[in-house]
């Protein structure tokens, strides 16, 4: 049982079952790994960053291209010049939307977006599940495509 | 935009804040309410006064002489001249009223009216009275007219410039790069200035003129202006060098002064600041900062981070004299270093690890202990304890610096107490903790109600904390009602404290019965030693005597109900106020921001909080999340955070910096799921009510599957892994008397 003495709102902690349920329906993924002392000044607690890994998981094998975290804890080993850090994912946050943002605001297609602008609902090739460009994206339902897989 | 604006608390010079007046001796004599300011100070940058807003409440008016004065007018100024601040606040018969009185700025015949009067107020402070009687004053011998008036906060507005960041922090000695500064107070709307009151004549030219570039090892002061065309004033946020007036400088460190001339103030015209000495937020409450350094340099380069060589360490001690309480500095690194002003010492052998985060579970802090070893093979620490320094709870600042910049870019890694040391061998070793650590090693509540104070007390009331109340606290459904138990302190006049602070109002009393008291039967007064009170008219008994309210008023965190109900200004005040953690030790900035996502949530009245049983601070702070999370910044400022989608990509408006894994990761690299945490459903009760030990409400969800059925899915959160519930009716209180 979860307690949340102190909040009078139903509504506040509906939102923040619904997110603890995202964020540890499956499981509580973390990473943790030491960076050399030089990045002091760039790492924080709460800090987010972002993280390219050719082993992350992707479904096209393209490994994670700068997937968010943000730090749950720093240990700085200045003896080993180095700070342990552990991450935690943040993508807990952007898988609960879908928002196709504001079209007069983001870029108008997916090879020229931000990345801050492909957290919103760039919609691909419905038939091959790609980008003009080949690179992989999301599509609104295609049925019959998805029999297939 | 705003002005650059601090706010601090007002206490009660004389013991009493009754105000009014009596006629007698055949003349009126008029009673007025003191307040002294506290923690104010002209500091540096931040010395020039224009204008005040004070939050004040009226509660209760009495008279002898009905109908005779109908109304009364509250007055305000600055103590000892009791020149007033030219506005009235009318209070009718019977009513209350709570707001915001103002200190002008400028006034006809006067001039500079609050600027002038600066020192005055940090001397002597505030005072309230009452004048204006409408329609008749007291003039009969004995007649008398008074009432509850108080005065709760003052923010004062700075003419004082205010830079927050500097677009860069070197240039080469031939100039010719683009600086932008911004802040807060180069150019303030003179309306703003004026709020509350006439506008000056011919404004307030108050716009940046000059910007001093100080050489730090003697390169001299060299000046750049507005008139010739070396800046602009983009705005009264930018300030912007363009490239081609940039000046040349010679190699070295500068700091950089900010200067208003022939600013129209009575007294003094030329108003500085110092970039990073301050620096404010988005509503313009200003903190301390650091002094900004400016490097002129032609061999340094903004080079990657991952190039840079590795840091060095070094230690400020802040030591103290117990013969006469003085402080003694010592500086201590890894190799004997020599910085501009002062030399540190290369005792330093070994540091160990520091761990520094938040446990994402709970919400909660967690700082471990760090311990330092130091050569003594100069007897240096021999001789230190030897002599009279004090070691024990003295604070060490740990900073990191790189060899080829800068000492001003220093950077800070943690703050921490001397907790403990002892010698082995040859070496001194040092055991520290966390700073805000001490703060937390009180229960709470932490006043009690005693027979000394309250010598007709209930002797059920004896050693019985006396409850702290924020938020909106209803419970008028059910068997049991009202959230709060108030506790009988004096058994002949009736008379039972409701709460430690000032209440926004109580809204129901009930007696052991589910129908609510009849307001005639009871009064609600808020008295001089803060605390709010209910007096009946007729004896209670053993009753439980319990209400409903909305709890207390603090100008700064506020909802629009007048009261502190957002879930962070709560958490902010249980820890600034009700633990009073010191305001050095808290990031408001991070307060501020997590209350503004509460805010666009449309949750800003969501919080609540009552202590009326001893607790642990630690267990409440974690009860005030609301899914935040608590973590100590490197200055050791205590700091809120919550993520969601307005904050994900960047940080504080920075870059989100990307780590390659290949590249960067330089040795194992370990991906967990912890899939032994896995959720699929989350119960969840909430609004407690300590006096019936029962959560009002309750929701529930479930996820989709998420894992393969046959494997064990468990089917209740077990997030808050604590100790067991101290719902038991006070199990954890130490009251005599508990249920």
């Amino acid at each position: 049982m979860r307690q949340y003495p102190f909040i009078i709102s139903a509504t506040l902690v509906q939102e923040l079952v619904t997110e603890g349920l995202i964020q540890y329906g499956r499981g509580d993924p973390k990473v943790r790994f030491p960076v050399p002392l030089h990045f002091f000044d760039e790492l924080d607690i709460f800090y987010n960053f972002r993280l390219q890994d050719l082993m992350g998981l992707s479904s096209s094998g393209a490994g994670e291209q700068g997937r968010y975290y943000y730090i749950e804890s720093l240990d700085y080993d200045f003896m080993g010049d180095k700070i342990n850090v552990v991450g935690i994912d943040l993508q807990y946050i952007l898988r609960r939307y879908f928002i196709l943002g504001d079209e007069t605001v983001l870029a108008s297609n997916w090879s020229s977006a931000g990345e801050p602008d492909r957290m919103f609902g760039y919609l691909c090739d419905e038939d091959i599940l790609r980008f003009a460009d080949g690179e992989p994206g999301k599509a609104l339902v295609n049925e019959g495509l998805l029999e297939d897989y | 935009m705003t002005v650059p604006n601090k706010i601090y608390n007002l206490s009660l010079s004389s013991s009493y804040y009754i105000i009014g007046a009596q006629y007698t001796g055949g003349s009126l004599i008029q009673y007025q309410s003191e307040f002294s300011v506290n923690d104010i100070s002209l500091d540096s940058g931040l010395d020039q006064m224009v204008r005040a807003e004070i939050a004040y409440t009226a509660s209760y008016f009495g008279r002898s002489m009905v109908p005779d004065l109908d109304h009364m007018h509250l007055n305000w100024g600055i103590l000892p001249d009791l020149s007033h601040s030219y506005g009235l606040i009318e209070v009718a018969a019977g009513a209350s009223s709570s707001g915001t009185m103002h200190l002008r700025s400028w006034q006809t015949g006067v001039g500079t009216w609050l600027n002038a009067k600066q020192n005055s107020l940090i001397s002597n402070g505030l005072y309230m009275v009452c004048c204006n009687y409408d329609p008749d004053a007291p003039d009969a011998e004995g007649e008398w007219a008074y009432w509850a008036g108080k005065m709760l906060s003052l923010k004062v507005y700075f003419l004082n410039p205010v830079v927050n960041n500097i677009n860069r922090l070197w240039a080469p000695t031939a100039g010719g790069v683009a600086v932008v500064l911004t802040g807060l107070g180069f150019n303030n709307t003179d309306s703003e200035l004026e709020t509350g009151g006439p506008a000056q004549p011919g404004g307030w030219n108050d716009e940046v003129d000059t910007i001093e570039f100080i050489g730090l090892q003697g390169q001299g002061t060299t000046s750049i202006t507005r008139g010739a065309g070396d800046f602009t004033v983009d705005s009264n946020s930018q300030i912007t060098i363009p490239a081609n007036k940039f000046p040349s400088l010679s190699a070295g460190t500068y700091y950089i002064n900010l200067k208003k001339i022939n600013v129209a103030l009575d007294d003094l015209t030329t108003i500085s600041g110092y970039a990073g000495d301050w620096a404010c937020d988005s509503d313009g409450k200003v903190f301390a900062s650091t002094r900004i350094t400016f490097f002129i340099s032609d061999t340094h380069v903004d080079r990657p981070f991952r190039t840079r060589k590795a840091p060095v360490i070094l230690s400020d001690w802040y030591l103290k004299d117990r013969s006469d309480g003085s402080e003694v500095m010592r500086y201590y690194s890894m190799d004997t270093v020599r910085c501009p002003d002062r030399v540190y010492k290369g005792n330093l052998s070994t540091i160990s690890s520091i761990p520094r985060g938040f446990d994402n579970r709970t919400g909660l802090f967690k700082v471990s202990d760090l311990t330092l070893d130091l050569a003594n093979n100069d007897l240096e620490f021999s001789k230190l304890l030897a002599g009279t320094t004090i070691l024990k709870n003295q604070l060490v600042k740990l900073y990191q610096v790189y060899p080829d910049e800068p000492f001003g870019w220093r950077s800070h890694i943690i703050s921490l107490i001397i907790d403990d040391y002892y010698f082995e061998d040859e070496i001194f070793k040092v055991k520290m903790k966390d700073i805000t650590q001490k703060y937390f090693r009180v229960s709470v509540p932490r006043e009690i109600c005693t027979e000394d104070e309250y010598p007709n007390i209930h002797p059920d009331s004896i050693g019985a904390f006396i409850p702290e109340v924020l938020g909106l606290c209803s419970l008028t459904t059910g068997e049991f009602r009202g959230q709060i138990e108030a506790l009988c302190i004096d058994t002949a006049t009736f008379k039972y404290v409701a709460a430690n602070g000032a209440l926004k109002a109580i809204d129901q009393v009930y007696a052991d019965d589910p129908v609510a008291v009849d307001t005639a039967d009871y009064t609600v007064t808020v008295e001089s030693d803060g605390r709010t009170y209910i007096t009946f008219t007729e004896d209670q008994g053993d009753k439980k005597v319990t209400y409903n309210g909305k709890g207390y008023v603090y100008a700064g965190l506020n909802s629009d109900n007048g009261y502190v109900q957002n879930p962070a200004y709560i958490l902010l005040y249980f820890l600034l106020v009700i633990l009073n953690i010191p305001p050095t030790l808290i990031d408001f900035e991070s307060f501020v921001s997590a209350a503004t996502i509460f805010d666009n949530m449309g949750e800003d009245e969501a919080g609540k909080l009552i202590l009326q049983d001893e607790q642990d601070p630690m267990d409440v702070t974690q009860d005030l999340m609301a899914g935040t999370k608590c973590y100590p910044r490197k200055d050791g400022r205590l700091a809120l955070g919550k993520k969601d989608m307005s904050n994900y990509s960047t940080n504080n408006g920075e870059t989100v910096p990307v780590i390659f894994r290949q590249l960067d990761v330089v040795d194992r690299f370990e991906r967990k799921y912890n899939m032994r945490d896995a959720i699929s459903l989350i119960n969840a009760e909430f609004d407690y009510v300590p006096t019936w030990d029962l959560f009002k409400s309750n929701v529930s969800d479930q996820a989709d599957v998420t894992i393969d059925p046959w494997v064990f899915i468990p089917v209740e959160d077990n997030l808050v892994a604590r100790t067991p519930i101290r719902r038991g009716g006070g199990r954890r209180s130490t009251r005599p008397w508990a249920r």
